[in-house]
Formats: C-alpha cells, structure tokens, sequence
C-alpha cells in the first residue's frame, strides 16, 4: 500500500501510543515515550525520536490530533489526544494484534 | 480510506512543508530539553545529562528524516505506485466496468489506455509496451 517499511513493527508503536492516549490524555511527545518505557518495563528499549514519524501517522490518518502548548521546561511543544475515530480504532487494532500475535505463536510453537 | 487520506495529507503537506519542519524542531527541542532535566534532577552533571537525553533520543537527523518520508514523497517510484493503488481503488466502484487486465490489454495492443487512468500510469503502461 502507501507504506512500504516493517508494517508489523510500525503497527506496534502506533498502537501502544493510541493506548497510552487513551489511558492519559494530552500527551507530548516526551509524555508518550516515557510512559511506553514504564508501561513496557525492562523489555523495550525505544530510541524516543522513534516517536514522532509514529505521531505523524497516526494524525495524517485522523486518529490522533495535536494542539500547541508548553511544556514542563516552557518550551513551546505539540500535546496530543485521541480522535472520536481514533478512540473507536483502538478496539479493532487491538483485535488485528492479537491475531498477528497468535498467528506468530503457532509458528513459534516448538513442533511435537 | 486510510490510505486515501494519509495521501491526501501528504499533497496538502507540500505547500505547507517548510512550516511542518520548524514545527518538528520545537517538538524535539521540547523533549531533549525534558530529558536533560529529568537527568539532572536525578542528580547528572549538565554534560552528562545531555549525552544521556541524546543517546535516550536516538539520533536527531535520522528521526527528522523518517518523519519527512512519512510526511511527503520519498520516491517519485513511490508517489506513482500510490497514484496506481489508488486508481485500482477507484476502479472499484461503481461507474467503472473496466479493469486492470484488461487496460494492461489493450495497452499490450498499443491501444490508448489514457481514458481509463491517471497520466502517470499510462505513461509507464504505454512505455512498457513499446520498448
């Protein structure tokens, strides 16, 4: 389609940062990168910049939006929040990772 | 649809492309600046706390252009396999009884396919056929 790169590891960040949205809301950038970290644990090692090629997706297709603000340090900075449509995608994403997910599991299992 | 408006997005991008990137700049600026003081909060020197927010980050100029690619048109290759996708899209509805193979047909045949798809395409069946 338009997006030619790993689409399965891009669909991974894109939805952890539609449910870090939902849980708290406005987020920027730095907000959503440190919360990913603490939700993920130990186990994911994110080069935070990663964070905004995957904001800008997300907003191109309506799912997210963005309002300038300031940061903590008064910097000028985009916070984001969840769309209506975005909100309702959660659901179905969710849905398309957990079968990936199990599809990966039946070709990992260890064949008898 | 998605698809539809992430390229809509894209050539609507184009005027507005100088202004998209000072805005990516502030949001950067923003988040090492959070970083460099998480850090010395936590009790690093100023240096320090800036080499960790920069190895925290990953790297400024790979992360500005992986977010111009998805923000524009990497490849003209690229633009013109979206414009395909989305003339095969289209092809779908309704008012179009016509399909794929058979402009690929009538192009084989030398036949003007210009009526059933965008410019673009048509240049690169017809040329695809006359070499």
């Amino acid at each position: 389609m338009g997006e030619n790169k790993s689409d399965v590891l891009q669909g991974t960040l894109d939805l952890m940062v539609l449910k870090t949205l939902e849980a708290m809301s406005p987020l920027h950038g730095y907000g959503i990168a440190r919360r990913i970290e603490q939700v993920s644990g130990d186990s994911l090692v994110l080069n935070q910049g990663t964070i905004y090629p995957a904001l800008l997706r997300l907003e191109q297709r309506g799912w997210i939006k963005s309002e300038w603000g300031t940061s903590e340090t008064n910097r000028r900075a985009r916070f984001y929040s969840l769309s209506r449509i975005g909100r309702k995608k959660i659901a179905e994403e969710t849905e398309n990772w957990e079968r990936i997910a199990s599809t990966m599991a039946r070709f990992l299992a260890p064949s008898n | 649809m998605d698809f539809l408006r992430i390229l809509l997005s894209r050539i609507a991008d184009l005027a507005g492309s100088q202004h998209r990137d000072h805005d990516l700049d502030d949001d950067i600026a923003a988040h090492l600046d959070l970083l460099i003081h998480e850090h010395m909060a936590n009790g690093m020197s100023e240096s320090a706390a800036r080499a960790a927010a920069h190895r925290e980050f990953g790297g400024v100029t790979q992360t500005r252009e992986t977010y111009r690619i998805q923000r524009g048109f990497p490849r003209l290759e690229q633009f013109v396999r979206d414009l395909r996708y989305a003339s095969r899209q289209l092809r779908r509805s309704p008012g179009f009884t016509i399909t794929a193979t058979l402009v690929r047909q009538i192009a084989s045949m030398g036949g003007d396919i210009r009526p059933f798809v965008p410019a673009a395409v048509a240049g690169a069946l017809t040329a695809k056929f006359t070499k």
